[in-house]
């Protein structure tokens, strides 16, 4: 976890990341948006089938896989613009652990998810990932520690 | 007058610089559509898609206008033909006016004004809602995703329903040469044999496949090169679709041009 003591901080502390990560860096932030014409299996699906050259198939079988072991089958067809808040938030994680040897960088998500009341959920969220390799970093502010911090679902 | 010319000269350099820019992109594109290491799996269900959007899903619509706009044409220059005592041209109007030129534009105008716009509008949309920017985050190379199949599957499109027009065409040019001349279907047959030569058919694919190429580059162009706010893309969609015009003529020329070297 990092965490930056005002937003100017907090975008220099991202941008020197990405620079540092390179090819691993994977954000899941509010800027950086699901494909708005591709379902959430597409978009979950294509960085593995752009990068990896999977077939569709073998991408088929990966990502309902993943999406079973998060309950998200049910949003499998489902647009972007239809989901709420968590259920995009966690599609955003799934489609980041996608990149092999990912470093997945979470971009202030209390501001993605207002009504979390504290990390828990996400931290459970990235221990149910746990792919080899896969790595996790959670950006906030300073002044947002205790919640942070906090406890509790 | 000095701030005048100042101004012109600066418009004229500001378009120059465009089009290099615009032209030098257009080339690395063409490139990479040659690159057999530029398609993944992915692309090819992108391009077969985006072959029924252009032209499977136009395929009843396109038949219906060639019919009617075809026959139409035919049938009255035919006419024309007749009183002013061209028949001998009959075999050279159909292979050069039908086939090579009428064929290509009727079937890029459709193109273009259909789905030309959609990908203009298409690419501006994702710009402003930043889902280029979240391409480029995760590595995808937007000329190999968004770029290649989109416009291989539109020069396929273009390539297909330019013959089937000119296909449409030729079959209404047999029913009105026998109607207005009397004309059966075997001396129908030898006026465009001997007038239609495989050069004919070289140049008809090589004008399809650009006119697909540039309807298809520049919407994608100018949709990835708008601005972050909404206001951004109907300027977009203008620019492109203003621009796209210029090309159709453009290739138009310089096949008339080719025909004629």
């Amino acid at each position: 976890m990092k965490l930056f003591p005002s937003e100017e901080h907090l975008l220099a502390g991202l941008g020197e990341m990405r620079a540092a990560l390179g090819e691993r860096y994977a954000p899941v932030s509010a800027d950086i948006p699901l494909l708005s014409n591709l379902s959430v299996f597409q978009n979950i699906a294509l960085i593995r089938q752009y990068h990896d050259r999977i077939e569709a198939d073998e991408a088929q079988r990966t990502t309902t896989e993943l999406l079973e072991r998060f309950d998200l089958c049910r949003l499998t067809t489902r647009r972007p613009y239809e989901l709420g808040d968590w259920d995009l938030f966690l599609v955003k994680l799934l489609r980041a652990s996608q990149r092999a040897t990912a470093a997945v960088v979470i971009d202030r998500p209390f501001s993605q998810v207002g009504e979390l009341p504290s990390i828990t959920p996400i931290r459970k969220a990235l221990e149910l990932l746990d792919f080899p390799g896969v790595e996790a970093i959670i950006v906030g502010y300073e002044w947002n520690r205790a919640r942070y911090e906090a406890d509790g679902e | 007058m000095n701030g005048w010319i100042e101004r012109l000269g600066g418009a004229v350099l500001d378009g120059w610089r465009e089009l290099t820019q615009m032209l030098g992109f257009a080339a690395a594109v063409f490139r990479r559509l040659l690159s057999r290491s530029s398609y993944r799996p992915v692309t090819v269900e992108i391009l077969t898609t985006q072959i029924y959007f252009t032209a499977v899903q136009l395929l009843g619509f396109f038949i219906l206008v060639s019919v009617i706009f075809g026959s139409l044409f035919i049938g009255m220059t035919l006419f024309v033909i007749k009183e002013t005592g061209l028949t001998s041209y009959i075999g050279n109007f159909i292979a050069g006016v039908v086939v090579l030129e009428m064929a290509p534009l009727a079937t890029v105008l459709l193109i273009a004004l259909r789905s030309g716009s959609a990908i203009n509008a298409e690419m501006a949309v994702m710009k402003v809602n930043r889902e280029l920017d979240a391409l480029e985050a995760f590595g995808i190379d937007i000329a190999n995703y968004l770029f290649l199949p989109r416009i291989l599957a539109v020069m396929v499109s273009v390539m297909l329903l330019s013959a089937l027009f000119a296909i449409i065409v030729t079959f209404s040019g047999l029913i009105f040469s026998t109607l207005i001349f009397d004309m059966g279907f075997n001396a129908y047959a030898d006026i465009i044999a001997k007038a239609i030569e495989y050069k004919d058919f070289l140049i008809l694919a090589v004008k399809s496949a650009a006119l697909g190429f540039f309807i298809t580059f520049i919407p994608l162009y100018y949709g990835s090169r708008a601005g972050y706010h909404l206001t951004a893309v109907p300027v977009s969609v203008l620019r492109g679709m203003v621009n796209v015009f210029i090309a159709i003529v453009v290739i138009e020329v310089l096949s008339l041009v080719a025909r004629f070297l």
